[in-house]
């Protein structure tokens, strides 16, 4: 029994694909630069696939978490390789000099602003297709369902990494993103990450400290 | 010569066979005649009676070109199989699957296998296996099912063959019979001279043709550049959702073809059809050339959400022209460095088409001290490098998001307050400058905090004494 156990807890482990399932895709894992966070999530973020970060507030530190993740994305821009890092309608003005200090290559970062959602829904949508976009990034205050969906679907279809952030009152929501997670400030410039659903792993809660 | 060779496809033992359109199938032609310089030609006749089923008892009066462009459209679908299809009217498809067994098995798997995709398709048919085509036309229009793969005992199975169920004229048919001869080994047997003045040189070099004594000319099938497919519904229906079901299978078809010829589309236009009414079309438009069923099944199913029709649909139809040659198949084997500089200005270009000029650009930092000036949106995004003499601030030292316009904070007690009173953690950080254009500023900035745990960047105007919130930590 114990054995059988063990069995099964690894084969939910998030890295290990069963032929026969078709709702898992092979998972291309980007270090999120975090330790603790890099072991909840089974190896770093999942790329090629949506995942939604709900925070109460815009700017208790959400975009900061995924800078160490941006900073590998952006510096693999080698001769041929030319892809974007966008941002589709953030909060404020990202500003570049913090940008660049953070260690991210500028040249490779796109700001779209579209005053409509729809709007802001296609070119997050085109950006994935495309496959000129290493990372999309989009802040919405409303999606509906459906455009959830076609992100997911985009960004499996282009390996590309969908990320939305989303005001926590659409936590309860249904999504379809491959990861979703609470975004809370912690003691000091920490941050309480908690995973609700991570699809093929398991809700963690996480403290991270800056 | 019997038969005059005829263009274009006139196959000789030591002649190509003319390959689809499309690099990879001209490898694939390529692959075929290197393997038969040794191996050996193998066919599989594949008769589809449905197509010509009872044909005198029909009562609605058939429609040969309907019956053709069903019979083309299936020798499409077999292109899957063999780049070698030869269309032989009215109902028997031709494939030479000698160069596909490697990669099929054996022939007996590939036929289930080709058997299997024409019942997905709705037909049913059966198939025969012989060295030569004729042969195998034949075994096949007979229904025998026989596998034949040796040469050398082509003569003796083919020669069980009844001639009452050749597709040759009723006379000739008749005349064999009368002679006394029902098979085919029986008329092998009768001498040559006399047979050609019964039959007619044309019967006789088919019969040569079948033994495998005489070469066959072949009309190989050439997919056509142009898709036109059609789904009729099961029920006539208003429901979009029913109509997406067929659409799933048209542009599963349409992949199909896309990726056997190597090509993509720009644009589909999609037809329901109805009744009494003209069709509701529906054009989905590309951006990009594309051959992924995904992204056509998606945005189709999208178009089909927005329209309403205006009666029931009977039938679902779909056409494409395939006209753009398909650079490369998402799945690269080298997943990066196809991306160019080129093509990924030409992606913001397609996003400015619709968003308008000023809704995308890049970012860029600037040598200067007022924060509000060190930075500027670039027109054009990724070519210039940054500029090199900027120094660039320490991780943390600046804030990542910044308000477009200072925001003037509410006091309370002479403390900032922001969503609570501001903790002040950092600073101050006195900056003074720009006494020179008539934007100076003398402020001194502060990291602070409050209790929702947003990090602030805020600033006090040494000028105005007022508080203001210039960013924030994100």
């Amino acid at each position: 029994m114990s054995s059988r156990h063990r069995l099964q807890s690894l084969l939910e482990h998030p890295r290990i694909w069963r032929a026969g399932s078709r709702d898992q895709p092979f998972r291309k894992a980007l270090g999120t630069g975090y330790q603790a966070l890099d072991q909840a999530l089974a190896g770093g973020w999942p790329a090629a696939s949506l995942n939604e970060l709900c925070v109460d507030t815009w700017g208790i530190g959400e975009f900061r978490l995924l800078l160490p993740a941006l900073r590998a994305l952006t510096a693999h821009s080698g001769a041929g390789d030319a892809r974007w890092t966008m941002l589709v309608n953030p909060p404020y003005l990202p500003y570049a000099p913090a940008l660049a200090g953070a260690g991210i290559t500028l040249a490779r970062v796109l700001v779209t602003r579209c005053s409509r959602q729809r709007d802001a829904d296609w070119a997050m949508e085109q950006a994935l297709y495309s496959g000129h976009c290493a990372a999309v990034l989009g802040w919405c205050e409303a999606a509906d369902p459906r455009s959830l969906r076609r992100l997911q679907l985009a960004a499996e279809v282009s390996h590309s990494w969908a990320v939305l952030f989303r005001p926590a009152r659409f936590r309860h929501q249904r999504s379809p993103a491959m990861l979703r997670m609470h975004l809370r400030p912690a003691q000091g410039r920490g941050i309480s990450v908690n995973i609700f659903k991570y699809r093929g792993g398991q809700p963690r809660h996480v403290i991270l400290h800056a | 010569m019997a038969r005059a060779p005829r263009q274009p496809g006139l196959f000789k033992a030591d002649s190509l066979p003319p390959a689809a359109a499309g690099p990879l199938c001209a490898l694939a032609g390529a692959a075929l005649a290197v393997g038969h310089s040794s191996g050996r030609r193998l066919w599989l006749g594949l008769y589809v009676p449905g197509l010509a089923l009872l044909p005198d008892l029909e009562l609605l009066p058939r429609d040969p070109q309907r019956e053709h462009r069903l019979l083309s459209q299936l020798a499409d679908l077999a292109t899957e199989f063999t780049p070698c299809v030869s269309i032989v009217k009215p109902a028997t498809l031709l494939l030479e699957i000698g160069g596909s067994l490697r990669l099929f098995g054996d022939a007996d798997q590939l036929r289930t296998l080709i058997l299997k995709r024409l019942r997905e398709r709705g037909h049913a048919g059966r198939a025969a296996v012989a060295p030569t085509a004729r042969a195998a036309c034949w075994l096949a229009c007979a229904q025998t099912d026989a596998l034949i793969v040796d040469r050398a005992v082509l003569a003796g199975q083919l020669g069980e063959l009844r001639v009452a169920g050749l597709p040759w004229p009723a006379a000739q048919r008749r005349t064999l019979q009368e002679m006394g001869v029902e098979t085919l080994s029986d008329c092998v047997r009768l001498p040559r001279d006399g047979l050609t003045r019964r039959l007619g040189t044309r019967l006789l070099g088919e019969l040569d043709q079948a033994y495998g004594r005489r070469p066959e000319a072949l009309d190989w099938h050439r997919p056509e550049q142009h898709f036109h497919d059609r789904v009729e519904l099961a029920q006539e229906s208003t429901d979009t959702r029913q109509l997406a079901a067929a659409l799933d299978i048209l542009v599963d078809r349409l992949a199909t073809q896309m990726r056997s010829r190597q090509r993509s589309v720009r644009h589909v236009w999609l037809h329901c059809e109805h009744r009494d009414q003209p069709d509701t079309r529906l054009r989905i438009g590309l951006l990009q050339a594309t051959a992924e069923p995904v992204r056509l099944r998606e945005l189709g199913r999208v178009h089909l959400a927005a329209v309403t029709v205006p009666a029931a649909v009977i039938a679902v139809s779909l056409q494409a022209a395939l006209d753009v040659a398909l650079v490369s198949l998402p799945g690269d084997l080298l997943e990066s460095g196809t991306q160019t500089a080129e093509d990924a200005l030409a992606f913001v270009e397609r996003l400015r088409a619709r968003l308008g000029e000023e809704s995308v650009h890049g970012l860029q930092t600037r040598a200067e001290h007022r924060p509000e000036h060190a930075w500027q949106a670039v027109r054009e995004p990724g070519i210039k490098p940054g500029n090199g003499k900027t120094t660039v601030p320490a991780a943390g030292q600046r804030p990542l998001w910044m308000l477009p316009v200072p925001a003037q904070l509410q006091e309370a007690r002479g403390q900032p307050v922001f969503h609570g009173v501001l903790q002040l953690s950092r600073g101050p950080e006195r900056i003074e400058t720009g006494w020179w254009d008539g934007g100076d500023i003398r402020r001194d900035y502060y990291v602070a905090q409050n209790h929702c745990g947003m990090q602030l960047w805020i600033y006090r105007d040494l000028r105005e004494a007022r508080w203001y919130l210039h960013g924030l930590f994100g």
